[in-house]
């Protein structure tokens, strides 16, 4: 098969001015130089960003490596890091990345071809040790090198998704010795990167400290700074307890922190500190219902809940006014977000006819029932946040209005995978980690996880597989707005909230800046701390 | 000798015991490390194969008595495996975090009894004036409180309010003094309470009497004849409730942010991290029995009563 070249070749010049563009936001004064930025949080218990790319990871291991690609953060545009072209085949099977050429790894060794190849081996050799980055490399078949400085992915089926990825942290690019190392060693060592700091002490889940690195020359697209760092090294200082960090802020004791509790926000800023914050991409805070054996099954039921409850009611005053009701299947912030906002809105009158025609009837206790089965459903989740349950509890109060009884299923840490697995639970509680579109593809598609627990194939599970082939940008869109509209209005999922990062910092810090799309957490070179 | 034999003997059963008493708790509750590391990940792109050959590389795809056996014979080669989470070695990583908890522990034990004691005679002098009546509310208050909120007041009184000491970590010598007292606070009230209560009681016996109508100066009678028969059961409770120092090893660890043997217990719980969490009920469970074995020693030195009945 002839593969038709690309559509999408970055020239350099065009890159130069999207720079200059993103530079624009200064912060006045020149960064002062020097430093040690103490950041409050969890040390990983494994510092390799391939094996540990969720929130508070990334934020502590983002300043160690970069990415071949960056990502405009208005547009969804990709900008070159590592690479300075990058190539997609027609048929989204091959992409093709040109490499900088004076990149090394803070081992020395240079980057080229061969290292980025190697990573994306060490990867699929992780599997599930990787579990984010894994998700980039469905279908991955082998990566080709061309020459010194390009490398050819070749995937078995489209992925265009793992354009995306390649954008992130979770596919940040890692030194050939790294990639040679076991997912233990990795984990205990530490990866070798090529980032504007280097590790200097790592203890799993108590130290880790690093220094900058001073020839460092090829910064984020995104930064200001595309040198090295303004500060001489970074500190996480390990913090467990979520109640310390502010008071440990306040009182000088670190200059940043991310997760920030509303209570403690305006605190924050009375001292003449900034509460950074920035929506997430991929698919929202939300209910996935399972449609197999529970009251969902009945379409009816789904659409009643989509609009029985007041998003904007429910997470008001309970959670940071940074988070914000969802409008879509998928983030505001996300490649390809069509709000279906109206499909959304509160109507409890609609949502009681709907009910009412599908023959559920008010019974005792102002519950529901149809043919003796009650109109109840559970959620069932076990990773709390400071105040989800709090926010469930009052969609239950307020889709026991429309006659709906929810039950809230928190259970320990780590036991509601199994509970899945048996397909006991009505509702799952869900939260997007991944920006990629995609996501609702690995999560709703009947041809993978079906979430959902459906039993045939539907025109949905056509349009999740062809937004993977779309290389065309807009054709892509119109594909996952169709996407979106399916989900929301089948009630396929119940989204809620769009979860935000935030990111605390101190009256002494300056030029910090969240980057959603290229992963969690600040681009570390630009920040500054003045005397 | 054979009531050493049969004490020792006593010990190793403890130690099973909890050894097998963790791993049925651990083993029978759903959900397991994978578990627990996708679903901090959304799980949402890892597909069950992949899952499944994690899980297998793991060693946790083997069956209930396949991993106790493999296990308990590991543990007998005093081997005690790989943490799951870490991947390295259980006793290197609880080698790492002994040290730091012993001078934890050591220090909110001494604290404990020195301020628990102090504080029992203080009272014991006037035990009905207005003052000691209100302050024998103390000890039971003390040890009725959180520990974790005694943790956060101390935190927000020393630390973020009257900058003395820091939040967190153990880089400096005196970062455990907040940790070490919040351990302090609830097990010194303990002993206080236990301590004032066997003064008041001794002082009722006759010899304390004979001993103040012979003309013996008060501080003698206390020191000569109260303390040490009162002193008993405050040794006793020291062991018996030395749990409720390594109990309070895990909150003021976690809340301060030490890596100790508390810590590491609390994250491989959280984690499901078997073998790390097999390793720290056993090493705590060993601690535990040996400082029974070392309350039973000193009894008889206290009390030779003790001597004669054994």
């Amino acid at each position: 098969m002839r593969l038709k070249k690309l559509t999408a070749v970055i020239p350099i010049a065009l890159t130069a001015a999207l720079l200059t563009a993103c530079g624009s936001g200064s912060d006045g004064a020149a960064a002062q130089a020097g430093g040690t930025l103490k950041f409050g949080g969890t040390v990983p218990d494994c510092a390799d960003p391939h094996q540990r790319g969720n929130n508070p990871n990334s934020y502590a291991l983002k300043p160690l490596a970069d990415s071949l690609l960056a990502q405009n953060l208005k547009t969804g545009e990709y900008l070159p890091w590592l690479a300075t072209k990058y190539e997609v085949s027609a048929d989204a099977k091959d992409f093709t990345f040109t490499l900088r050429d004076d990149v090394t790894f803070s081992d020395g060794e240079k980057l080229d071809a061969q290292a980025v190849a190697d990573n994306f081996d060490g990867i699929k050799k992780l599997g599930a040790a990787a579990s984010l980055a894994i998700g980039y490399l469905n279908d991955y078949q082998r990566s080709e090198v061309v020459s010194p400085d390009k490398v050819v992915v070749h995937f078995s089926k489209p992925n265009i998704a793992f354009l995306q990825g390649t954008a992130t942290g979770n596919l940040a690019i890692v030194a050939p010795k790294t990639s040679a190392q076991t997912a233990e060693e990795r984990c205990a060592k530490g990866a070798i990167g090529s980032g504007p700091f280097v590790v200097t002490k790592y203890v799993p889940s108590e130290t880790l400290t690093y220094k900058k690195r001073k020839d460092y020359a090829w910064g984020n697209p995104l930064a200001k700074n595309q040198g090295a760092a303004h500060l001489d090294g970074l500190e996480i200082v390990n913090i467990k307890d979520t109640a310390v960090l502010a008071g440990s802020l306040l009182s000088g004791q670190i200059d940043a922190y991310s997760v920030v509790l509303p209570q403690d926000a305006s605190r924050i800023e009375g001292a003449g500190g900034k509460v950074l914050t920035t929506t997430n991409a991929g698919y929202p805070v939300a209910l996935v219902p399972n449609v197999k054996g529970t009251v969902f099954s009945d379409p009816a039921v789904r659409q009643a809940v989509q609009i029985g409850f007041d998003r904007k009611a429910a997470i008001d005053g309970v959670i940071g006014d940074w988070f914000h009701a969802s409008e879509s299947a998928l983030s505001t912030s996300t490649v390809g977000f069509k709000s279906q906002g109206d499909a959304l809105s509160y109507q409890p009158d609609k949502a009681r006819t709907l009910l009412d025609d599908a023959g559920w009837k008010v019974g005792a206790g102002g519950i529901r029932e149809k043919d003796g089965k009650k109109l109840s459903f559970d959620v069932t989740w076990d990773s709390d946040w400071n105040a989800t349950s709090s926010v469930l509890a009052i969609v239950k109060e307020q889709l026991k209005e429309i006659g709906v009884e929810l039950t809230i299923n928190l259970l320990p840490t780590g036991q509601a995978a199994s509970v899945y697995d048996s397909g006991k639970f009505s509702a799952r509680w869900v939260n997007g980690y991944t920006p990629e579109p995609d996501t609702l593809r690995a999560i709703l598609s009947i041809d993978a996880n079906n979430w959902l627990e459906r039993a045939g194939r539907e025109k949905l599970d056509d349009l999740l597989s062809d937004q993977l082939q779309a290389v065309d940008v807009t054709k892509r869109n119109g594909i996952l707005a169709e996407i979106q509209k399916t989900v929301i209005d089948e009630g396929y999922l119940i989204p809620i909230y769009d979860w935000a990062q935030s990111f605390a910092v101190s009256s002494k810090v300056q030029g910090a800046k969240l980057a959603y799309l290229s992963g969690p957490g600040p681009l570390y070179a630009d920040i500054s701390l003045s005397k | 000798m054979k009531r050493l034999a049969l004490r020792f003997g006593q010990a190793a059963l403890v130690v099973w015991g909890a050894f097998t008493v963790s791993f049925v708790i651990l083993y029978l509750i759903p959900g397991d490390s994978v578990s627990v590391l996708l679903g901090a990940d959304g799980g949402t792109a890892v597909s069950p194969e992949q899952e499944a050959a994690l899980r297998s590389s793991l060693g946790l795809d083997q069956g209930f008595f396949e991993r106790y056996v493999h296990l308990a014979w590991q543990y007998l080669h005093l081997d005690f495996g790989n943490s799951v989470l870490y991947g390295a070695r259980v006793t290197d990583l609880l080698k790492n975090a002994l040290p730091s908890t012993i001078v934890l522990t050591l220090s909110a034990m001494v604290l404990s009894i020195v301020f628990g004691i102090a504080f029992a005679v203080a009272i014991s002098f006037r035990p009905d004036g207005r003052i000691a009546r209100t302050l024998r509310i103390l000890p039971a208050f003390g040890n009725a409180v959180p520990t974790f909120w005694i943790a956060l007041i101390l935190l927000q009184v020393f630390s973020f309010q009257i900058h003395i000491f820091p939040s967190s970590g153990d880089a400096q010598w005196y970062s455990v003094v907040l940790p070490a007292l919040t351990i302090a606070i609830p097990y010194g009230s303990m002993i206080a309470q236990v301590t004032l209560d066997g003064i008041l009681r001794a002082r009722a016996e006759l010899y304390v009497t004979t001993a103040v109508s012979k003309g013996l100066r008060p501080l003698d009678v206390h020191t000569r004849h109260v303390l040490p028969a009162s002193l008993l059961p405050t040794v006793s409770i020291i062991g018996l409730h030395f749990g409720t120092l390594l109990a309070g090893a895990v909150i003021s660890e976690t809340v301060y942010s030490r890596q100790g043997i508390g810590s590491l217990m609390q994250q491989a719980v959280v984690q499901r991290d078997l073998p790390l969490v097999q390793g720290t009920i056993v090493t705590t469970a060993i601690v535990f029995v040996i400082v029974n074995l070392l309350t039973d020693a000193v009894y008889p030195l206290i009390d030779p009563r003790a001597k004669v009945s054994s």
